[in-house]
């Protein structure tokens, strides 16, 4: 890895090192995601492979992170594996607490989070087109570059290609807060549904500056969406009540958004109701969010 | 999305023998005809140490078939039926980037053993660690582990499938089994040769 001067450690993964670094010869900034291999039992770690095959069909999009190269490198006799992305100096956890904290607390301008929310459906339906869903849709994973303004999805580690489904997938993805209620409620079979839930649990803190639902177990995230929107039932969610782990849970009647999230006006507000729509077979798309008039303001052309 | 239906119930009607079998009947015939070329050469080289297309190399050819090999990791690691197709899948990429790659009684075993490995991991929910592995296919972990990353390099990472290709090949493998079955005479005249899009 003489190519690259490491700067700066900027995270630590489960599986090693992230580090800020510039490519000798280009100048280039990249991060460099270090993977050990040697001596370990269980091999390249799936998540990992995952990411990497999977980024290679995605990485053409710019809404999705690119990822160089893979750097296959052999010192002192241990082999690492190198994933080579570009680089950008933010996430979407970081930008927002900025607004949220500092000397000047103040709301993200709407501006910038309608046009945020437009590129992470471009990246969200890009994966999707391309029957990858990601499943773990956060702020975290989200790469934003300041200064140009730009949002791109990544950390594809929990990704999957729903091209071959051989075995009913886990219901373990996907961080708490961001986790669509299908999957809380136990359903084993989803589809791009659990990531046009996160998509719209990410627009909610955007404008609050907070998480829409932040429950600290699982049976408490389902109580703070039903708190919110109202308890399901077979009338507002036909089948809900076979979901392996559903429940008679308290009855709650669904709260005005408009009233809760003061800050977006009734376009926003109707597209956010879209993606947290119970039912994953009618909630929006991110193809058809793209159209949604809350972008009408917004200049497409420059995507 | 087009196509999932029908992939996830070929996916899921597959039966681990019928996968086994046919997989098997494809490389036992592909082995065959490669063997005739490599017989020559084979002696001159050593095997098992090297690196790339060589890392898959055994010493002698193992006693065990293709078929009683791939049932013994599918009774072992209980990995998806469909995971010996995608295994068969990596082999056919590897060998179109790799025209020197040429799968011989002497590398079939840790070709496949490898590729059912990555297969598992890349889609099955839960997958057997390599050190499982190694021990069910009778190779060392750190054999197995640098066999991987071989594998990886071989198929510069694009290991997903479609569900467009997984019929093709499945189809493929079936009519090959059939073609077998029938005529088992005329089996290494019969497709593969012929068949420029696979092995």
């Amino acid at each position: 890895m003489e190519k690259y001067d490491k700067l700066e450690k900027v995270g630590e993964g489960t599986y090693g090192k992230v580090y800020k670094a510039r490519d000798k010869v280009t100048g280039q900034l990249v991060a460099l995601k270090k993977t050990r291999l040697e001596m370990d039992e269980e091999g390249i770690p799936p998540t990992t492979l995952r990411e990497i095959s999977l980024l290679q069909m995605l990485s053409q999009s710019i809404y999705v992170v690119r990822l160089l190269r893979v750097e296959h490198v052999e010192k002192n006799g241990k082999r690492l594996l190198y994933l080579v992305f570009e680089y950008l100096d933010t996430d979407l956890k970081k930008y927002i607490d900025t607004y949220k904290r500092g000397p000047n607390p103040r709301p993200l301008p709407s501006r910038v989070t309608q046009s945020f929310l437009y590129q992470l459906c471009k990246g969200v339906d890009h994966c999707h087109s391309h029957g990858v869903l990601h499943r773990d849709l956060k702020p975290q994973n989200l790469l934003v570059d300041k200064d140009k303004g730009i949002l791109k999805v990544a950390d594809l580690g929990l990704g999957r290609a729903f091209t071959i489904p051989l075995k009913s997938y886990t219901h373990e993805i996907v961080t708490l807060w961001y986790r669509a209620p299908e999957v809380l409620l136990g359903a084993t079979h989803y589809s791009i549904g659990v990531d046009m839930w996160s998509v719209g649990c990410i627009f909610a803190e955007m404008a609050r500056r907070q998480p829409l639902f932040a429950g600290d177990s699982e049976l408490q995230q389902l109580l703070h969406i039903f708190r919110f929107l109202g308890t399901p039932n077979e009338d507002t969610w036909p089948g809900v009540s076979s979901l392996r782990d559903w429940h008679d849970y308290p009855q709650w009647k669904p709260q005005s958004m408009a009233l809760a999230l003061p800050m977006l006006e009734s376009d926003g507000i109707d597209l956010l109701s879209k993606m947290l729509e119970y039912n994953p077979s009618n909630r929006i798309s991110a193809k058809d969010a793209m159209e949604h008039p809350y972008f009408d303001s917004l200049d497409k052309s420059q995507f | 999305m087009p196509g999932v239906g029908e992939m996830e119930a070929a996916a899921a009607e597959l039966n681990a023998q019928q996968a086994v079998g046919a997989v098997a009947n494809a490389l036992e015939k592909l082995v065959a005809r490669n063997d005739l070329v490599t017989a020559a050469t084979i002696a001159e080289e050593g095997g098992g140490k090297g690196r790339g297309v060589a890392a898959f190399r055994g010493l002698r050819r193992p006693a065990i078939s293709i078929e009683k090999y791939m049932e013994r990791i599918h009774s072992y690691s209980l990995c998806s039926p469909a995971c010996f197709v995608v295994a068969f899948v990596y082999v056919d990429r590897a060998v179109h980037r790799r025209p020197d790659l040429l799968v011989g009684s002497l590398n079939v075993h840790r070709l496949m053993l490898t590729s059912v490995m990555v297969a598992s991991k890349f889609f099955d929910v839960m997958a057997q660690s390599n050190a499982f592995y190694a021990k069910v296919g009778g190779v060392s972990n750190a054999e197995l582990n640098n066999l991987e990353i071989e594998l990886l390099c071989l198929l510069d990472f694009n290991v997903n499938v479609s569900s467009h290709e997984f019929e093709s090949y499945l189809s493929h493998l079936e009519k090959e089994m059939l073609a077998s079955k029938t005529h088992p005479n005329f089996a290494n005249h019969s497709g593969i040769g012929g068949q420029q899009n696979y092995v």
